[in-house]
């Protein structure tokens, strides 16, 4: 007998149907693309036990016809590719005709469609192995598709099956998704007695995100767009102090179709970096449109991964796009009542103040000490006051206020802004930084005597290696034996004090990084350290001038709103929000 | 404890004493000022601990009614001396309060215990030099600019003093600039190198009170005194090596130029008006009898300024922070500066026609 044997028929079928039914997901998806594909304007899906023991799909689509609903139940059954050219260039979501037959091979599937012109409704059931049966049903127009016991025909599969919840959860995820993606079409979601979403048509993305998301963050959305030869962006982009500490808030979409892509969300990324927290992750929905041939998305049968033609092109536009709008627009933090979909260190940032706003009420009332002392945050502080006051000329737009020598407190047209001084002024310097770094080298205040620096072995030979990066800085770095390191110049941006702090911190970080950098990245995390110690830092008491002056500096630079390490640099107090809370109206 | 004085006179001494008083509060005791009346006359006296002041009332200007001393808030004191307008004030120790009188007002002001307040040493017995005290605070006035604000290197916050055959020489330096100025004090003075604080110094100025007054400078072992017809500043040491400066000064800077130092002021302060704060420099450009001064803001424009100049020689461009230029103009008053240079990476020599040295280092760009 020989080894080699032909599988029958129903095990091919079944491996086949594997491939694309891996979980309740895979068939609700495959189920809403078609809808979406028959043009439905409403989409309901209903699960049990999270899509294990029913999922159903219901749409108002333009249906089928007995005979389409029969064919529709054969593998490569589709209407919409004839021929492999039409392979690449695909503009439908599903095409591969392979979504009922596949699922009849695993469970059992009952469909009941309508196609408008038709008198009738079809009903079909399909029992494995490949038992059909159609008879007439009533229906208005569409097609409701049920899928029960899934898996049942192979049990190996059924036991991989995680918790309900959790495929719930990615039957939520991918839906919203969709949603994200088709905001005219109406979509629910519900399993058994429970609702999990429910999004009426909407008008716009920004308006579907409302929905999910909450007005606020729905309202604070950057919208970028742009494109270049044949390949246009749209995203709507959370300001960075909505980040989060996963990658779940990132939705990427290719012509429509969501897709999780390496290509996109490091374009994202990059188009973040510098003005987010590391280990911090965007909140964007990203839709690349793209000439079908530019895409291959046959790559698997799932269908959420893609390969691009040309994925540099496809990265440089996106997050070229993306910055673009980060750069361009007010991205500090509003403070806002906490409320369901807000972000979190909104929140946070919004009830430390209000810590603070308590302690001052109750040490000004009952405090021994009174305004003068301890409770007057804003009186004897030294350099505070009025600008206005001090500096004998109004400023531009509203007065400024130190507080705590680490805040500046400033009147808005849109309410008070609060401005971290620090974070601030290292933004300032690392733009002048970077700008000097790339029309050149930095300058370096040279030293009378040069500034020792004893240091290890390794820490000898990082500086070693990376004496002319330091040059390239402005930091003329000699060895002197084993365990000393002269620093014969500093860069001329640093005041005087802070040159042996800012020695260490750059030995630490050569030793640290290894030699494993580019030239480029080891350049910026040069720029974020010189540019950190020559900021003015927290508790440094400035007069009216130097407010005035850093503001006014700080209209010139780019990404003003978050210093180089991510952190933003201003919060805003709005009037709406301060009448809300003095409950005037 | 009773006096009676001129109001001028208490609230000069008042003054002083405010000044350096503390602030903080971790010392409350700090933030007074004792006043000792006895048959020699009145002492005002403060200290912060680093710094202490003792200054000596005539007894034209006041008047000893009963001897003691009395512990008083200093900046009280002082405001209250400086508001009142009678002619004279007087000042009686009551029980517990003390009766501050001037004119048709008064003052009850809470004394504090004088047991806490810290002695403020005397000085030894001989002095190791003396100098006119004008002269002092020139030297002063041509050398504290450069040193450091806040440097941990601490040696660098003070001025460096030191007499070495008959030649007092004070110097001040940063680590990117320094300022050198010498006086001859006579062959009989005695020095060795002390560290002085910027804010010591800039007490011992106000210890002149006439024309052609002398200062007597000594020293223990962590302190230092200056000591005038009308009061003494004792001063705390700052403790470390400071630089050896010596080595510093170029030697065979073969670049001089010559130029007048107004002019270089206003050329200078007008090319500075294009650099940005974050990195300021400008570029001076030495060549056959013109100076060219550039600078240039990012985002914003550039400058270009020129000025006449003795110089010979192949052409040099330097680069200076324009501040440290301007500093060093800005404390003499010369007709004429010289600067000798000799690469754009080495310290540059300036000089102005009274001794006065200046070394600035240049900022360089690889």
């Amino acid at each position: 007998m020989p080894k080699v044997g032909i599988l029958p028929p129903d095990v091919a079928e079944k491996i086949a149907a594997g491939e694309v039914i891996e979980r309740p997901a895979s068939v609700v998806k495959e189920l809403v693309e078609n809808a979406l594909d028959a043009g439905a304007q409403s989409i309901r899906v209903e699960l049990e036990k999270g899509g294990k023991t029913l999922i159903r799909v219901a749409d108002d689509g333009e249906g089928m016809s007995r005979e389409d609903l029969e064919l529709s139940f054969h593998r490569h059954a589709t209407s919409k590719i004839k021929s492999v050219d039409d392979l690449f260039a695909i503009n439908t979501m599903g095409f591969r005709g392979e979504a009922l037959a596949s699922i009849a091979a695993v469970a059992r599937v009952r469909t009941v469609t309508r196609a408008a012109d038709d008198e009738n409704a079809w009903e079909a059931t399909i029992e494995p192995p490949s038992h059909l049966e159609i008879k007439p049903a009533g229906r208005a127009r569409g097609t409701t598709v049920e899928v029960r016991d899934l898996f049942f025909s192979i049990p190996a599969r059924k036991k991989f099956l995680s918790r309900d919840e959790t495929e719930l959860g990615h039957i939520t995820r991918y839906l919203q998704a969709m949603a994200l993606s088709f905001p005219h079409v109406a979509m629910s979601l519900a399993n058994g007695k429970r609702v999990v979403f429910e999004a009426g048509a909407a008008s716009s993305v920004r308006r579907r995100l409302a929905a999910f998301y909450g007005e606020d963050m729905a309202e604070d959305l950057l919208e970028a767009e742009g494109g270049h030869e044949g390949l246009t962006v749209y995203a709507l982009i959370a300001p960075p102090f909505y980040s989060r500490t996963n990658s779940y808030g990132l939705y990427t979409y290719v012509n429509g179709r969501y897709v999780r892509d390496r290509v996109l969300s490091g374009a994202v990324s990059q188009a973040f970096s510098g003005i987010m927290e590391p280990r911090r992750y965007p909140v964007a929905f990203v839709y690349v449109t793209i000439a079908p041939e530019e895409v291959d998305v046959n790559v698997h049968p799932a269908k959420m991964e893609i390969r691009f033609r040309d994925s540099g092109k496809v990265r440089g536009v996106v997050s070229g796009v993306l910055s673009g709008a980060l750069l361009k627009a007010d991205i500090a933090p509003r403070i806002r009542e906490g409320e369901a979909g807000g972000s979190p260190r909104a929140e946070n940032i919004y009830r430390s103040i209000e810590a603070f706003y308590d302690r001052r009420v109750s040490a000004g009332d009952y405090g021994a000490q009174g305004w003068s002392q301890g409770g007057g945050r804003f009186a004897g502080q030294g350099q505070t006051g009025d600008a206005r006051t001090a500096g004998g000329e109004p400023l531009g737009q509203g007065s400024l206020l130190q507080v705590k020598g680490t805040y500046i407190v400033q009147e808005t047209d849109e309410g008070i802004a609060i401005i971290d001084q620090h974070a601030l002024h290292e933004r300032i310097v690392y733009a002048d930084v970077r700008r000097r770094l790339a029309e050149g080298n930095l300058a370096g205040q040279r030293l009378l005597i040069p500034d020792v620096v004893e240091v290890t072995p390794e820490e000898r030979l990082a500086v070693e290696r990376s004496r002319d990066l330091l040059a390239r800085l402005g930091m003329d770095a000699e060895i002197f034996g084993d365990d000393t390191v002269a620093f014969n110049s500093f860069p001329a941006a640093l005041a005087d004090a802070k040159r042996d702090r800012l020695a260490r911190d750059v030995i630490s970080d050569l030793v640290a990084s290894g030699s494993s950098r580019s030239i480029d990245e080891a350049l910026t995390a040069m720029a974020e350290l010189i540019a950190c110690h020559a900021a003015v830092r927290a508790g440094d008491a400035l007069g009216a001038e130097e407010l005035e002056a850093l503001l006014a500096k700080a209209e010139n630079t780019e990404s003003r709103y978050a210093c180089p390490h991510g952190r933003p640099t201003k919060l805003v107090l709005t009037f709406d929000e301060l009448e809300r809370r003095f409950k005037r109206r | 404890m009773e006096i009676r004085g001129k109001r001028e006179a208490l609230a000069e001494s008042f003054g002083m004493a405010q000044a350096i008083a503390t602030t903080r509060s971790t010392r409350p005791v700090l933030q007074n000022l004792l006043i000792t009346a006895t048959k020699d006359g009145v002492v005002v006296s403060a200290t912060d601990m680093e710094i202490g002041l003792k200054w000596h009332i005539s007894s034209e200007d006041c008047e000893v009614l009963k001897e003691g001393s009395v512990l008083l808030p200093a900046a009280r004191m002082a405001q209250i001396a400086r508001s009142l307008e009678s002619e004279e004030i007087s000042i009686s120790e009551g029980e517990t309060l003390c009766v501050v009188k001037g004119g048709r007002s008064k003052f009850d002001v809470v004394t504090e215990n004088v047991e806490d307040f810290p002695a403020i040493p005397d000085p030894p017995a001989a002095a190791a030099l003396e100098i006119d005290a004008a002269k002092f605070a020139e030297m002063t006035h041509k050398t504290i600019f450069a040193s450091a604000k806040e440097s941990t290197r601490y040696a660098l916050n003070g001025v460096h003093l030191e007499v070495k055959d008959g030649v007092l020489e004070m110097v001040a330096t940063d680590g990117r600039r320094m300022a050198l100025i010498k006086e001859k004090v006579g062959k009989q003075a005695k020095m060795p190198a002390a560290i002085v604080p910027q804010k010591a110094l800039g007490q011992v100025e106000k210890l002149k009170t006439a024309a052609e007054e002398k200062l007597s400078i000594s020293i223990s072992e962590r302190q230092i005194f200056f000591k005038a017809a009308k009061g003494l500043v004792v001063s705390r040491l700052i403790e470390g090596h400071f630089p050896p400066y010596g080595d510093v000064i170029p030697k065979d800077n073969n670049k001089k130029a010559v130029l007048s130092r107004a002019g270089l002021l206003s050329a200078m302060r007008q090319a500075a008006l294009m650099t940005s704060e974050e990195s300021k420099s400008v570029l001076m450009s030495f060549d056959d009898g013109e100076l060219t001064i550039t600078g240039r803001a990012p985002d914003e424009g550039t400058s270009e300024v020129k000025a006449d100049v003795k110089y010979e020689g192949d052409k040099i461009d330097i680069r200076f922070n324009p501040q440290f230029i301007i500093d060093c103009l800005t404390v003499t008053d010369s007709e004429d500066m010289t600067i000798e240079m000799k690469e754009p990476s080495t310290p540059a020599l300036i000089k102005d026609q009274t001794g006065f040295l200046y070394v600035a280092m240049p900022i360089h760009i690889v």
